[in-house]
């Protein structure tokens, strides 16, 4: 065969064609084959529900891509589902062998993935033919369901809200009429003004009252010496003693005058008890009574005797000059 | 006396066409880093596959960035995530439209003249004429064109990318009043550097695909005028085929690096 021969160009584009087939080949099966050599332990878990999660959705440990989803089917007789996990062998040794699994959601609208979460460091890392029990899902229908009742309450929240403003803002209600009526408001401040005048006073007196306090403590007064001094309380017995025995002493006098005015012979009961004294004693204040007027006329004729009429002159003289130099020293 | 078919006359044909095509690429790519390298020509090339594909790619990228755009929005909104646009039509455009659009523009604009071009000069024998002037045909015409469209379809892609994100800007704007400001904002923040690294590899690969298959589909050109047509035809139609191939095979590679 020569080396320009047909038969030697159509084994060439024989040989290039091949080699493009290989080499796309390689390159779409690259990535499958880099899955396949990755070293994978199987883990399985059960669950009621898989929201449609399907082989080769994603499995997430603490947010990272650990594993997949080998294959989804129902468990015999039991209404479950059985779902097959391939996890990465290096990812493995950190997740604890009692750790939860659950279906849960990459994003609020986004694929069905199963989450590994919670579990104890004490339990081991997780191995090969594991069986991870399944924990409570938190579905995007449920996170919704919640959004709707915080919305229920919500609105009752703002209704009650809305009565209460309502009711606050009616004029005729008590905090109505304290928000809207300028007298009451202008009464109540009043009345505070007067409360902190009252206050104000109260402190004052109270003050007041201290210092007095203080003072009738303070030594060398009475009431401190009352207190405190042992020589003024044994005048105060002495005179206390003194006292009892005047007033003994005056009862005494008291009995001993009862009994002198009882008695008709003691000049007490003369004077008190006789008739004829007091009749006596009348008729000498009468004769008293005329014996005045008599030396009062007797007066009046001397002034105007012409040896003693001179000298009431003079005086009357000098008492006219004295009030007219009164009357005029005033404004 | 002829051999007998390996296969079949036709499967034959086929699988020595692939020979001879594969043969092509490589004698193209060992006379490109051969002297001489004749930068005229290049320059000439660059031209008319840059400058001369601007108007087109400005219509195509406007209209390409404003249609993704509105097509977009009712699923965005149905989520009320219309806030999300920028974002979503920067990562589409750079990641797959721009080098897509602007490769399968630049094929029915470039690869069509190329290989008319080419198939002409095949047909009036003139390559065989460069040939007997000492001037390696593959040289002058294949290795020059070819750098002109791995070159030029880039510098396309990314103007393409810029005008579709204007189109896209003038729709977000016209519909939620975005400032640009935001709109740039949001649409870059969501890239990285390997979304922009891929689309240059994207249109490297494009422009090279597209120059090589249609200086190929020129150089083989035969049977006269009608084989010009067909040249360029074939150069169109084999471009948009090996772009959309390639295009699999660049999104594959691309997710493996990502999976790194």
């Amino acid at each position: 065969m020569s080396s320009n021969s047909p038969r030697r160009n159509v084994l060439l584009g024989l040989f290039v064609t091949l080699g493009a087939i290989i080499v796309f080949a390689a390159l779409f099966s690259i990535g499958t084959l880099r899955e396949s050599l990755r070293s994978r332990i199987p883990v399985t878990s059960t669950f009621e529900e898989v929201k449609g999660l399907k082989p080769g959705d994603a499995v997430w440990y603490a947010g990272v891509t650990v594993g997949t989803v080998k294959r989804v089917s129902f468990e015999d007789g039991v209404g479950q589902v059985r779902v097959e996990l391939r996890i990465d062998e290096k990812a493995a040794s950190h997740i604890p062998s009692d750790a939860l699994a659950r279906i849960g959601s990459d994003s609020l609208i986004g694929n069905t993935i199963v989450v590994l979460y919670d579990g104890h460091e004490a339990a081991g890392p997780l191995e090969a033919g594991a069986h991870l029990e399944a924990g409570t899902s938190v579905s995007p229908e449920a996170v919704l369901a919640k959004f709707q009742e915080s919305n229920e309450n919500l609105l009752v929240i703002t209704s009650n809200l809305r009565e209460i403003t309502t009711r606050l803002m009616d004029e005729e209600s008590s905090v109505g009429r304290l928000i809207s009526d300028k007298d009451l408001y202008d009464s109540i401040v009043l009345s505070v003004a007067n409360l902190q005048t009252a206050s104000a006073n109260a402190q004052q007196l109270t003050s007041d009252a201290a210092t007095f306090t203080a003072e009738l403590n303070a030594e060398g007064n009475l009431p401190h010496d009352l207190v405190t001094d042992q020589s003024i309380h044994k005048s105060l017995q002495a005179s206390t003693q003194s006292l009892e025995e005047a007033t003994a002493s005056a009862s005494a006098l008291l009995k001993t005058l009862e009994e002198d005015v009882a008695r008709k012979d003691t000049p007490a009961g003369v004077l008190l008890k006789s008739e004829g004294a007091g009749e006596d004693l009348e008729a000498t204040l009468e004769s008293l009574n005329q014996s005045s007027q008599l030396l009062e006329e007797d007066l009046e004729a001397l002034q105007h005797n012409f040896l003693l009429r001179r000298y009431f002159k003079k005086r009357a003289k000098e008492a006219e000059k004295e009030r007219k130099k009164a009357e005029g020293g005033q404004p | 006396m002829a051999e007998p078919p390996l296969f079949s006359a036709r499967i034959d044909r086929q699988l020595a066409g692939v020979h001879a095509f594969s043969a092509f690429v490589a004698a193209t790519l060992v006379s490109t880093a051969r002297r001489p390298f004749y930068a005229n020509e290049i320059l000439q090339q660059c031209y008319e596959v840059g400058v001369r594909t601007l108007p087109l790619a400005t219509l195509t990228g406007l209209i390409t960035g404003m249609v993704f755009t509105e097509q977009s929005r009712p699923s965005l909104a149905s989520f009320g995530a219309t806030s999300w646009l920028p974002s979503l039509v920067t990562l589409a455009l750079v990641r797959s439209l721009a080098p897509l659009v602007t490769a399968l523009v630049c094929a029915g604009k470039v690869g069509s003249s190329i290989g008319a071009e080419l198939g002409s000069m095949k047909v009036t024998e003139q390559i065989e004429a460069l040939t007997v002037s000492a001037v390696n045909p593959i040289k002058y015409l294949v290795v020059t064109r070819t750098i002109a469209t791995t070159f030029m379809v880039p510098v396309l892609t990314a103007y393409f990318g810029f005008v579709a994100f204007l189109g896209a800007y003038f729709n977000v704007r016209s519909h939620e009043g975005t400032s640009w400001i935001a709109f740039v904002k949001n649409g870059f923040g969501s890239l990285d550097v390997l979304d922009v690294g891929s689309a240059v590899v994207r249109a490297v690969v494009f422009g090279f695909t597209i120059g090589i298959i249609a200086c190929w589909s020129g150089v083989s050109a035969t049977h006269g005028t009608q084989g010009v047509g067909r040249a360029a035809n074939g150069a169109v139609v084999q471009s948009m085929l090996a772009i959309f191939v390639l295009e699999i095979l660049i999104v594959q590679v691309i997710s493996l690096v990502r999976s790194l």
